[in-house]
Parts: C-alpha cells; structure tokens; sequence
C-alpha cells in the first residue's frame, strides 16, 4: 500500500501547484490539477489529480491520483491511486491503490492494494473485517482430483463392457464413472 | 438526560432462535441460490452456481433439486434409501440409509465425505451443528439483505460473525422471522474460496408429500457406485503404480 507516500508527495506538489483553494471558515481544501477538494467548517481535504477529497466536520480526507475519499463528521479516509474509501460518522477507512474500504459509523476498514474491506457499524466494539490484498488479480486455485480421475470423459469415447463395468474407451484407456463427493466423476480402468 | 442505549443482542441467542424455528417445523421448505468458488469443487475451474429446492420432512426424509451451472443434481433420502441423480451425466448412485436426517448427514459427511446441500439447516438440532464448527459467534450488527425482484424488496437481519478451524463465516438472520436469509463462508486455505448461499421462499408450513422423496431412476440412467475417500485413494494408488 503506497497511500502514505502518495500522501506526502501530494502535499508537497498541491502546495506548490496552489491551483485551487475551496475554505469555509477554518477549514482547508487542497487539490492537484482538475482535482476537487471541498471541506466544510474545521475539515481539511486533499485531493490529486482528477481526484475527489470530501469531508464533513472536523475531519480529513485525502485521495491520491483518481481516488475518491468521502468521509461524514469525526471521521477519516485515505484513498491511494483509483481508490475509493468511505466512512461514516466517526469511521475510518483507508485505501491502497485500486482498493476499495468502507467503513460504517464508528468502525474500522482497511484494504490493501486491490483488496476490499467493509466494516459495519459495531455495537458494542468496532469489528473490521479486512480483505487479503491481492498481488496482481486474483488466482483461481482448483483442486485437482486424485491421480487417475477426470471430470470429464475425452471425446471421441466407445461405450465398451469390461472387467464388468460399463466403460467409456478412449485413447487406449478404459474409463467407468463412480459418484464422488455427489457427483460424477470417472476413473481409470485398472 | 440521555435515552438508555439499546442493549446488542446475543449472537448465541439469535442462532438459537433460528435453530429452534427450524427443529420444530416437521415439515418444511426453502430455496436458495449457492455459489461455490473452484477451489472447493474437485476438479473443475469453474465456480459452481447452482438455485436449490430443498424440502424436509422430518424425522426422516430430505429431498434437494440443485439446477447447476455443471449439470442438475438430486438428493433423495427416504428413511430406507439415499439416492443421487447427476442429471448430466445421466448417471445414479443408491445406497440403503435406514436412519434419519441426522444420520444420513453424519454417515455421508464420515464415510463418503461430502453431506446433502444445506442440510445444515434440515438436521435435528442446526445449532449443535453449527457450534460444533464455529468456536465463536460474534453480533456485528443489522443490516438489509436484498430479497424478491431484482433485490429491490430489502430484509432487514441480524448479522452474525463465526469464526471457525476451517473456515469463517457471517450469517444473515431475517430479524421479523428468525430464519436464515444469507451465508457465506470463506475458508481458510489458499485463495480464501468462499461458498456463498441467499436463502428464500421459506415455508415451515410446507404441504409436504412422501412421494417427493421417492426416487426413481429416469429412462437411461446408469446405475453408479458411490465410492469413499478411502476408495478413491487405493484406486488413485493403483494408476499412478501403473505409471510408473
């Protein structure tokens, strides 16, 4: 998660650039080029390119190039590259790049780069339920069946008696279906 | 003064509720809508997405019809049989089962290694079941599940969260009727697979008949064996003796 890098850069390049300045009262709002950055009374929002910092009262939001932050009061959010992060009142929610976290009221989101994480709003103490980062996209991992069974028969198969089975022969091979954890699976022929 | 803040509500107290909505129903049905990821299906890359009816009669009888992205299966248990039916391949499995819900489900889970779909929530007591899996059972809080056309029809439920040896899961129950409406389940193995399941249609009132559970083999079908884990294994020996 590169969020807190970004972070720094962002600061440094928005104050630099100064190309927008959105304040209500005390609040700060800083953005990068054709970002939006929009605090209300006592916030403070950065935002970077063609990105979206919004915060409500008292609280922060940053987003990094083409991140969306949006946050109600007391809460705080970081969003990194294409990320989105949510948080209700008094949550928090961060973002790694392509993450996706929200957060409900007074809870706890994290996600890392190309994660998800939710967490709702906890009763009694906050509950965050964090999502694996995945590397690059996420890999289907197949179980295989054991040595000598296939889902599938080859085409091309011959229905054949033998060794007082019903068979399926094809490619030199014997095949007989059997049930297996509830469905049809075939094996080979010894 | 500030009004009193609502007490949570027991997680363990929410299962129970469920649980015993569901024991005392003698005959009962349900739908639900089950994805399950690859990594959990031997031998196939593709998830499993299957819409299944399921109906109960108890002490004895389970029947389940599973219309799947791989093929149709049926699930027959009549007190005196167990019956698979593999649509798709056009092949049958029989076994002789003179026992109840329970036992089927305990003797498919010990000795064939897999159990009914959902059966879960058909056996005696779903409770003891499910707490015999899950270590802990967490209030997280409520929220709406989507139901009826395109989801638009929300319910409101009580989310739960149960941790787990083997896996993880969160439980969606309906807050106006005590039954499960959502689960899913993520294992703890590479790849975090997860088994996804929205639950509707429930009627604990269902007009149930034996003949529903009564399996009959359609025009065709092979006769199969049911082979265990322990048989799979020996065999698998043999052809990978052979190889070499």
């Amino acid at each position: 998660m590169k969020t807190h890098t970004h972070l720094l850069l962002l600061t440094a390049a928005a104050l630099t650039l100064g190309l927008n300045n959105a304040q209500a009262g005390r609040a700060y709002g800083v953005s990068g080029d054709r970002g939006t950055a929009v605090a209300t009374p006592r916030g403070v929002a950065w935002s970077g390119e063609n990105s979206s910092g919004a915060v409500g009262r008292r609280g922060g939001a940053v987003a990094t190039d083409n991140g969306v932050a949006a946050r109600g009061r007391y809460g705080a959010v970081a969003a990194g590259d294409n990320g989105v992060a949510v948080a209700g009142r008094g949550g928090v929610a961060v973002a790694g790049d392509n993450g996706v976290a929200v957060a409900g009221r007074r809870g706890v989101a994290v996600a890392g780069d190309n994660g998800v994480a939710v967490a709702s709003r906890p009763v009694a103490a906050p509950v965050a339920v964090v999502a694996p980062a995945h590397v690059v996209a996420p890999v289907a991992v197949v179980r295989p069946l054991p040595s000598g069974y296939i889902r599938t028969v080859p085409v091309g198969y011959r229905r054949v008696a033998y060794r007082g089975y019903n068979c399926y022969f094809v490619g030199g091979v014997y095949y007989r279906a059997v049930m297996y954890e509830g469905t049809t699976v075939y094996v080979i022929v010894t | 003064m500030l009004p009193a803040a609502a007490a949570e509500p027991d997680a363990d107290q929410l299962l129970r509720q469920m649980s015993d909505k569901l024991s005392s129903a003698r005959s009962f049905s349900f739908k639900a809508y089950r994805e399950i990821d690859p990594a959990l299906l031997a031998g196939t890359p593709a998830a499993e997405k299957a819409c299944i009816r399921a109906s109960v009669l108890r002490p004895n009888k389970l029947a389940a019809h599973a219309k799947t992205n791989l093929g149709g299966r049926h699930f027959y248990a009549d007190g005196r049989t167990l019956s698979l039916l593999d649509e798709k391949a056009n092949t049958y499995a029989t076994l002789p089962m003179h026992t109840n819900i329970d036992g089927v489900v305990a003797a498919l889970d010990e000795r064939y290694g897999f159990t009914p779909p959902l059966a879960e929530f058909a056996v005696s007591n779903p409770y003891r079941g499910i707490r015999q899996q899950a270590q802990s059972v967490a209030y997280v809080g409520r929220e709406k599940v989507a139901a009826g056309f395109l989801g638009l029809a929300g319910v409101e439920c009580h989310r739960l969260a149960l941790k787990g040896k083997i896996a993880d899961a969160e439980l969606w129950i309906a807050v106006n009727n005590s039954l499960p409406r959502k689960l899913v389940a993520t294992f703890r193995r590479a790849g975090h697979p997860q088994v996804r399941i929205s639950f509707s249609s429930w009627n604990l009132a269902a007009a149930v008949t034996e003949a529903e559970f009564a399996f009959t083999p359609p025009k065709g079908a092979e006769k199969i064996e049911m082979w265990t884990p322990a048989q799979m294994a020996s065999a698998s020996k043999k052809v990978a003796a052979r190889k070499n």
